[in-house]
This record gives C-alpha cells, structure tokens and sequence, in this order.
C-alpha cells in the first residue's frame, strides 16, 4: 500500500475516531473505545523498546504506575491535567534512567528478568503504603464525563503510534532495529548501543506513563497498589506479539482484538478467560507465527497473489 | 530476645528450605538446557493442588502422596517440554533464552486461568491431621510440618545430587549441558535428556508445592510468586550451582524472616531487592562459576 | 604508522590468550594474521576493535589511544572489523545493514536520502549490486560475508579488520573474495586479515605475522615467515 494510501486512510479514521461523542453516547461502548485507545498506547509503547529494539522490558508497568499515580496525586489536588500528564511521563522517564544504566549493562534476560522484579518491588512498596483506593470526590464523580476522557484517550493513542511510527522510519529506528538483530554487530558499525537502549527506554516509558496518567483520569476508584499490575506489562507484551511484534500496525490489531475478546468472553465464561485465550495464542504465536496477526495477513497475501 | 532471634532463625530455615527446593529445578533446567523457564512457579502450583485433592477426595496424606505427585508433575513436565520447549532447541542460544521466557511467561498467563476454572480462586491448605503440632526445644517452636518439609528438601535434593553425580543418566545429563554437541556424537539422545531433565525440574517442583501447601496455602496465583522466590536464589546461589540453590534458599529464608521483625511487610520487597543488587554487582552468584 | 599495538596481555581466568602482543602497521598494508587454531588471532581481533579490553598494554590508532574504547568509538574512530562467524542484521536488508554502517560508524553526518545511495554503491562494490532490497537472512554463506563486508566499508574505515573471510568458500569464490579484497586495498583501506588459507593469505599479504599460544613467534615477509623453523613446528605440531 503506497504511502499516500495509507496516510488518506489513516486520516479517514482519525477524523470518525474524533466524530465519536458526537455520535454515540452509550457508556459501554464509549468505555470500550476509551480502554482500546488506552492498550494501543500502551502496547505501542512497549513494542518499541521490545519490538524494535529487541529489548523485553517486563517490567513496563512499573512506569504506567508512576505515571497513573502521579498524574492522579497531582489532578485530585488542583494541577491542570495537561500538567500532571507531563509530570506523570517526565517522573516514569527520570525513573528510567536512573534504572537504565545498571539495568542495561546485564545482559540479556537479566535485564527482563531484573525489569520484572523492579516492577514487583513496586507495587509491593505501593500496595503497602497505600492500601485505600483512591476515590474521586463527589463534586469530581458529579462532573464525571466520558468524552473528555476518550479525547484524552485518543491523543495520546495518536501521540503513541505517530512517535512510534515516525521513529521506525528513521535513523533512530535502524539503529534500534541493528541492536536488536545483533548488538554485537551493532557496535562493530559505530552504533552506541548503550545510549540508544537507553533513548528508546525513555521514549517507551515516557508513553507508559502517559497511558498511566489516562488510566488516572479515566478511573472514578482505583486502587494504588492495582496502578502496578504485573497485568498491565502481560497485557502489553501479548498484545503486540498476537497483533506482530515490530510493526506499526500490529499492536492496533492486537488492542482492538484484545478488548473485543475480553468484552465477549466475560459476558459469557467467568473473568480472566479472555487471559487464557490471549495466553494460548501468544504461546502459539512464539512457537509457530512470530510474525503475530500481521505476519499471518502477510503471508495469506502473498499465497492469494 | 535471643528466643526471639532464634525462633525467627528457625522459621526462617523452614521457609528456606522450601525456597531452595523451589529454586532446584529452575537451576537445573536453566543450567542445563539454558530454557529459563518463568513457567516453572506453575508446575509448583499443580503439585500443590494434586496433593490437596488427593487428601480431600482419597484422603492420602501428602507425604505418603509424595512420590504421586513427583511422578504426575514429572510426566506433566515432560509432556510440557515436549510441546512447547523442544521447538526451541534448534536456536542459537540468545534466541533461545528470549524465547524461552517467553514461552515460559505463556505459561505463568494460561496456568492459573485453567486452574482458576478447575478449582476456583479459593485459597487451600493442606492440613493432615497432625499439622499444626508442634513441639519445643530450649522454648523454640519446631512445627511438626515444617521440619518434614526441611527435611524432605534436604533428602531430595540430596537425591538429586547423587543422582546427577553416579548414575550413567546423571553424568550424560552433565555431558549435555557442557557441550550438547559432543554428548550427541557420543551417541547421547539430547532431546531426550532434554525431556527428562525438564521432567525433573518440574516434579522437584511438584513436591515443592505440597510442602507450600502444607505449610502456607495454595491460589491459582502462587505460582508467580514462587517463580520469583526460585529466580532469586537461583541468581543468588549462581547459575549451574544446583546444590547452592539449597543453601541460598536458606540465606533468603532466613533473612526474610530476620527482616520480617524490622521492615514488617517491606520484608518481601528486601528478597527482591537483594535479587537486583547480586545482579548487578556479582552476577555469578555467591557459588557460581564466573 | 597507523597501528600501534603495544605489548598487549590477555587472560581468562587461569588461560592466557594473547601474552605481550606487539606490532606495527603502516597505512596501506595488508598484514596477514595467521596461526594455528586457538593461537589469539580472534582475540587480537576483539582487543584492538575494543570487544575486550586488555589486561596489560596500550594500543594506538592513527595517532590517538583507543585501549579500553567502546567497540563503537573505535568504529567510529575508522577502524572496522568483520566476524569470525558472520553477524548480519539477519531481518533487515542488505541495504539496511550497509546502511547502519553508513549512519551510524560514518561520522560525517549524512543524511538517510545520502546513506541509501550509498549503499547501492557499496553494495555494488563487493558485487552485490542491485540485490539491497533482499533481507539478509535470506543470503548465503557468501552474500552474508559480502554485507558484512559492505556494512564496515560503509563506516569509511582507515583500517579493517577481516576475520575469516574465506572459510567455506569454493575455489572460484576465493578469486572473487580476494578480488575484493585487492579492491579493498586499491581503494586506500589498510587491511589486517586473519586466514587460515594458507594460499590466500600469501597471495595478498605484504607481511605476516604468526601467532603461537597467544604469543608472537614470527614476523616478516611471506617468503622468509614460512621458512622460519619455530612457525613450521607451530604448524606441524598442532
């Protein structure tokens, strides 16, 4: 599909995408676009450092928590939003970096295991000096409007894939992509692969704490501790690997997908089942179609033609 | 005072020796296969819970059900090598590693769905009618229970040991995971001692769920948190390091518990700190080889 | 002189690999880097393209110390290196590898626009012209020695390092290989490469140098080299 092809239709989406409110007003239908938009940044944002630059942070909920919590601190006490939000990514980008030095001279799955253990510690810390859900206060709950929350939503959807298309596209991107093929390699042709891990690192966490802060505005009761989830890295991670880890295209698949299975699976079979289900075809997508739902598409077309 | 330190030394070895047992089979199969397996809190689990039915349905007791469960969970393991790891060993080992998680991690997501279906979120004990007892010495509690689980780890991965050391099938498991291409010319079936080694990886981890069982409880979301307990001693004893995993189960054990008394709940996040600091600045371990 | 090694030592824990290693070598040389199996060629390699660092000893390039430097500085610093086993960029494509080259190691600046074009040309150069489009992996043997060949010129090197460039070749891609090679030459790059074809590395070696257990034992034109008794024993002894 040719360049103009795909702007056109990109455009065509985003402007019905931003025509929504206007036209439906069913809050369970608005909540599911809001919640897809919600795992397109989310995901998209793990797809570049794991999917790009090869390197499987599990740890990725550690930074949607330090986003969702300070965005949600900072708005309950009178921060304009817009602030909060640069707050929440700026917080999740610092703790990057102070955890990205020593975490990426480990190699390999020292580093995703280490990333999944920090991402522990913290919501242990958090679940234990803040075990009281935090509630939006009546005059809040009274206002509450779903609208302003998809925009947001929205935005910082766009905000993600954009970002994250763009930089496939250009010098960051090729470099990230030699890291992940072969870091050796990489370095033996002058890429400093240690800043860029880093660089892709901030950019992806930056966007997590963003989707963070969403969430935040987003939920009228929440849980601290539950800003932590290990579920909100797995949901990420499998997602991108179903929808193509690696592409552009792949973890808006994979979201729209998701939250789809979810919705109808719990209207049927007990909660969690839409987990199983994703877990299945994860499994099933690392052993035999790593090139998730994308690579399938692919291939159908090319066998067609 | 001292009663105090030493009780909470001796609750402390009990809980380490059952983090060590936990952490044996992960060494085991990550020394020797390099599949580091996120999946392997699961196997524990469904040891765990074939040991509760048992005694709730046929009422065998868990310790007489032992080598039950060590069998099921080694079939169960071996099959599980079988479909979802063997694709695996074709590549080239960073790959292999990678992926290996993410497979395991496959498993840590479909696990404790299937087992929240088969046997709701309810947590369950195992409880025999003698646990609970105990009986003092020098004014220091020893739980009838956790001193068979102590015991039971030491015997087993004394087991282990030998087993790896002077049997003809424990030397070629040793041949392979130092140079699976040589074993194979020697005519050793790798794949096969692949299957076998995950095997017993998985009942080690098995018989280490009855005694979780036994001792604390069991929910379909244990195995997570048992995965981490095993992945923290493993990095702390040092990968390879099979009998070391016992001893640095006991390290954490004891210093979880000692940390219990002054850090009250942050006492688990000290475990996982440790976990971050060996990693960092002694990746090898305190008894691995660099 | 352009590479000064400076009595490098490495070890591995009780192993020795490369024991007090010096040597020079002046712009526009090919030196021939050779030895029996496990003498320290590749390790040499890995010191003086900065994989290891070593233990004892300096090593300069074009005027400048670059002991202890990231592999990438040196890189970009104009010395380039190739892989024993050769290290493609396996799902991007040809073009795509010489262009992280290009990029990245180059530090001229050059635009994507610039470093595509030049790519087709390097590409064209070690005769795989017009293939840029075909990911690597899908290569063999031969073209995957070629990109990686292709990806360090694109890092405009002042020297190159080429491991094992002709193993598993056949006999008619020894001539193209060295072909390339005296084009590399041609071309101003100064080349250490380490063969153990024996035939190739005297055809296009100014000077060898022969290693032994880590050690240097030989030093000197082809000719004299090869009848030096301690490399003939090195030799026949292994």
């Amino acid at each position: 599909m040719s360049n103009t092809k795909r702007f056109t239709i990109s455009g065509i989406i985003v402007v019905i995408l931003l025509l929504i409110p206007v036209v439906v007003s069913r809050t369970d239908l608005m909540t599911w676009l809001t919640f897809t938009l919600l795992y397109i940044a989310l995901s998209q944002s793990w797809n570049l450092i794991g999917g790009y630059a090869g390197q499987q942070n599990l740890g990725h909920a550690a930074f949607f928590g330090i986003g969702a919590l300070l965005v949600r601190t900072l708005w309950l006490y009178g921060t304009p939003l817009p602030l909060a939000l640069v707050a929440g990514a700026l917080a999740a980008m610092i703790f990057a970096l102070i955890i990205g030095f020593p975490a990426f001279r480990l190699k390999g799955v020292y580093f995703i295991i280490g990333t999944l253990v920090l991402a522990e510690i913290l919501k242990i810390i958090f679940d234990t000096i803040l075990p009281h859900a935090s509630v939006l206060p009546s005059k809040l709950l009274n206002d509450y409007s779903l609208t302003p929350r998809y925009y947001l939503s929205l935005v910082i959807a766009l905000l993600a894939v954009g970002l994250v298309y763009g930089i496939s596209r250009s010098k960051l991107g090729l470099g990230l992509m030699s890291i992940r093929e072969d870091e050796d390699a990489a370095e033996a042709a002058g890429v400093d692969t240690l800043k860029y891990k880093l660089t892709a690192f901030l950019i992806s966490t930056g966007l997590a704490g963003l989707a963070g802060g969403v969430y935040a505005y987003f939920a009228a009761a929440v849980l601290p501790g539950h800003m932590f989830a290990a579920e909100w890295t797995f949901d990420a991670v499998i997602i991108v690997f179903v929808g193509g880890v690696g592409t552009i295209i792949g973890p808006i698949i994979g979201s729209i997908f998701f939250v789809l299975l979810q919705q109808l699976l719990n209207l049927f079979l007990p909660a969690g089942t839409h987990v199983l289900v994703f877990g299945i075809l994860f499994i099933f997508v690392v052993l035999y179609l790593p090139g998730g739902l994308v690579g399938l598409i692919h291939k159908l077309k090319k066998n067609a033609s | 005072m001292i009663a105090l330190v030493a009780q909470t030394f001796v609750n402390g070895i009990n809980v380490g020796a059952l983090y060590g047992l936990a952490a044996v089979g992960l060494s085991l199969t990550f020394g020797v296969m390099k599949i580091l397996n996120i999946g392997h809190g699961e196997f524990l689990m469904v040891g765990g819970y074939v040991a509760f039915w048992m005694l709730r349905l046929a009422g065998i007791d868990p310790f007489i059900g032992l080598p039950i469960v060590a069998v099921v969970l080694f079939l169960f393991g071996a099959v599980s090598y079988k479909l979802f790891f063997s694709t695996l060993s074709g590549f080239h080992e960073e790959q292999k590693i990678k992926n290996s998680l993410l497979i395991g991690f496959g498993l840590f997501l479909v696990f404790p769905q299937i087992a929240r279906l088969l046997w709701t979120g309810d947590e369950r004990a195992i409880t025999p009618f003698y646990s609970g007892g105990s009986f003092p010495i020098l004014g220091i509690r020893f739980g009838y229970v956790p001193l068979a689980g102590v015991l039971v780890a030491v015997i087993v991965i004394l087991a282990l040991h030998l087993f790896l050391k002077k049997t003809y099938f424990g030397k070629s498991v040793r041949g392979t995971s130092e140079n699976w291409k040589a074993a194979k010319l020697m005519g050793i079936n790798v794949n096969r001692t692949y299957m076998i080694t995950f095997g017993i990886g998985t009942a080690i981890a098995g018989v280490a769920g009855i005694l979780v069982g036994l001792t604390q409880s069991l929910s379909p979301g244990v195995g997570m948190e048992w995965t981490l307990k095993a992945l923290i001693v493993v990095v702390l004893a040092g990968i390879g390091s099979v009998g070391g995993a016992f001893f640095a189960g006991l390290i954490l054990g004891v210093l979880e518990a000692v940390g219990a008394i002054f850090m009250g709940p942050y006492a688990v996040a000290l475990g996982l700190v440790i976990f971050l600091v060996i990693l960092m600045f002694r990746p090898q371990g305190l008894f691995g080889k660099a | 002189m352009l590479l000064d090694v400076k009595h490098i030592t490495k070890a591995f824990g009780g192993l020795v690999a490369v024991q007090d290693l010096a040597f020079t070598v002046e712009a526009g040389e090919v030196i021939g880097l050779i030895g029996p199996n496990g003498s320290g060629k590749t390790t040499s390699f890995h010191l003086i393209s900065g994989f290891l660092t070593p233990d004892q000893g300096e090593i300069e390039f074009d005027g400048h110390r670059i002991t202890g430097l990231k592999p990438h500085k040196v890189c970009q610093g104009g010395l380039a290196r190739t892989f024993q086993l050769t290290k493609p960029f396996a799902e991007l494509s040809a073009a795509q590898n010489v262009m992280v080259g290009g990029l990245y190691g180059d530090t001229t600046g050059q635009t994507t626009r610039q470093a595509v074009k030049e790519s087709e040309e390097i590409l064209e150069f070690v005769g795989l012209g017009g293939r840029g489009d075909t990911p690597a992996e899908a290569f063999g043997t031969v073209g995957r020695k070629r990109i990686e060949i292709a990806r360090a010129l694109a890092t405009k090197p002042k020297m190159l390092l080429l491991d094992e460039m002709m193993s598993g070749l056949t006999r008619t891609e020894m001539a193209e290989a060295l072909a390339l090679v005296r084009a590399i030459r041609d071309s101003g790059v100064t080349l250490i490469v380490v063969e153990h074809v024996m035939k190739a590395i005297l055809e296009i070696s100014d000077r060898l140098i022969v290693l032994h257990h880590g050690e240097k034992i030989a030093e000197g034109i082809p000719a004299e080299v090869l009848k030096n008794q301690a490399v003939i024993e090195a030799y026949l002894g292994e």
